[in-house]
């Protein structure tokens, strides 16, 4: 682009408002942290990864009854029978999700073994956004016991279907991380993936956006794809939702 | 870029070597806090590295972490501005530098001062065009803003830059 001719004292201006924010140095401890931090996530990474061969699900008819790890080597179960589809779709979403593709299951889970307040208090859970979190506390609230904090606590232990119901997006409310009893997963890897995933991401040929992880977002080129911080954000530049994973 | 996509770790510590400076400058200028910058500028790159997949080819690298940097700056800024909302005596603006006795020095801090005194996004608009020569163009990319927001959102934060560095030399 050229610039336009300016006037001297324009151009003198120009010239101080340059000197007076050129950049300064960064102090030498800036690198270190930085890749210190980042080595940091990339372990948790690896090592969430790493958990996607130890996967083992079980469902029913109605849907995902069970997730847990087994040590690696061991088979999954045979993926046959009127489970089949839901054990073939939960064990894709949940690599998904583990790789930093998806940001929320679409495979539906099966409640029926479970009492009513644990029901309860999965089903509010399910519904905490993609990297958010909420307090102990506030699932009491929303599920009309405010004094219930701490049986919360133990119906989220006790939770079946890990990751598939984002237990570990429920937190203390002092802002500590609380208990997981998913073995050999941190809170903190998971809450951290999270936070690096994109939630919305829009294809530039259609203008239409999606949550991460749709069957949309699956076929839309790397070359078209384009990130969104928010559903605002996409609406702003003109894209409009997808009517299959319906982003809000 | 290319390769610090693929996971290239030494890839990815030559672009951080490469634009720390300036990703920490924007940083502080815009918080005019240097644990605030460097903890923004940790940030930046944490966030670069964990959405390389997300890295959009047709950006520059450096409007990407342009981007990232200012949008981390923005929240902390609200943040703070709540924090110090709640409290009703939050006082956010660091104090006056002891030692600024060097010309150039003093009129760099009377600089940020008076940017301390812009909105955001004004802040953020001339920090970028005369950080790094950014074009109207990008750093509409950068702040999600149209061009010609950029343009009255540059003129009218250096019309107020403008008063007040007169009003400093009157004072002399």
């Amino acid at each position: 682009m050229r610039r336009p001719a300016v006037n001297p004292q324009t151009q003198e201006e120009e010239e101080a408002l340059r000197a007076a924010f050129a950049p300064v140095l960064a102090p030498p401890s800036l690198f270190p942290a930085v890749m210190e931090s980042v080595g940091r996530a990339q372990r948790a990474h690896d090592a969430l990864r790493a958990l996607i061969p130890r996967l083992y699900v079980e469902a029913s008819r109605n849907g995902v009854t069970r997730v847990r790890l087994v040590r690696s080597g061991e088979a999954p179960p045979p993926a046959t029978g009127p489970a089949a589809r839901w054990l073939v779709r939960a064990r894709r979403e949940l690599q998904e999700y583990l790789e930093g593709r998806r940001a929320f299951f679409a495979v539906p889970w099966d409640p029926a073994v479970l009492g009513e307040f644990q029901q309860a208090v999965l089903g509010i859970t399910a519904r905490i956004p993609f990297g958010e979190v909420r307090s102990y506390g506030w699932i009491a609230k929303a599920v009309g016991d405010p004094g219930a904090a701490r049986a919360v606590g133990t119906a989220l232990a006790t939770n079946p279907v890990p990751l598939i119901i984002p237990c570990h997006r429920v937190v203390k409310s002092d802002g500590t991380l609380g208990g997981y009893s998913f073995p050999g997963v941190k809170k903190e890897w998971l809450l951290d993936l999270e936070r690096s995933v994109t939630r919305i991401v829009g294809c530039t040929s259609t203008h239409i956006y999606c949550r991460r992880g749709c069957p949309h977002d699956f076929r839309v080129r790397d070359a078209n794809r384009v990130s969104f911080a928010s559903v605002a954000e996409a609406k702003t530049a003109g894209y409009r939702a997808c009517l299959v994973c319906e982003p809000s | 870029m290319a390769d610090a996509r693929a996971g290239d770790m030494e890839a990815f510590a030559a672009l951080v070597r490469r634009y720390q400076d300036r990703i920490f400058t924007v940083g502080l200028r815009l918080t005019r806090n240097r644990a605030s910058a460097e903890d923004a500028a940790q940030q930046t790159f944490l966030q670069a590295w964990e959405r390389r997949q997300s890295y959009d080819r047709r950006w520059r690298v450096s409007t990407w972490l342009y981007r990232i940097v200012t949008n981390l700056c923005v929240d902390e800024h609200r943040r703070r501005a709540r924090a110090a909302a709640l409290s009703a005596q939050g006082d956010h603006r660091p104090p006056a530098h002891p030692h600024a006795m060097v010309e150039a020095r003093e009129r760099r801090d009377r600089l940020n001062g008076a940017l301390g005194g812009l909105p955001p996004a004004q802040r953020t608009v001339l920090v970028l065009r005369y950080l790094d020569d950014l074009s109207y163009d990008e750093i509409g990319r950068v702040c999600g803003l149209p061009v010609n927001t950029v343009k009255s959102h540059l003129q009218r934060g250096k019309a107020t830059l403008r008063r007040q560095l007169v009003a400093y030399k009157e004072d002399r």
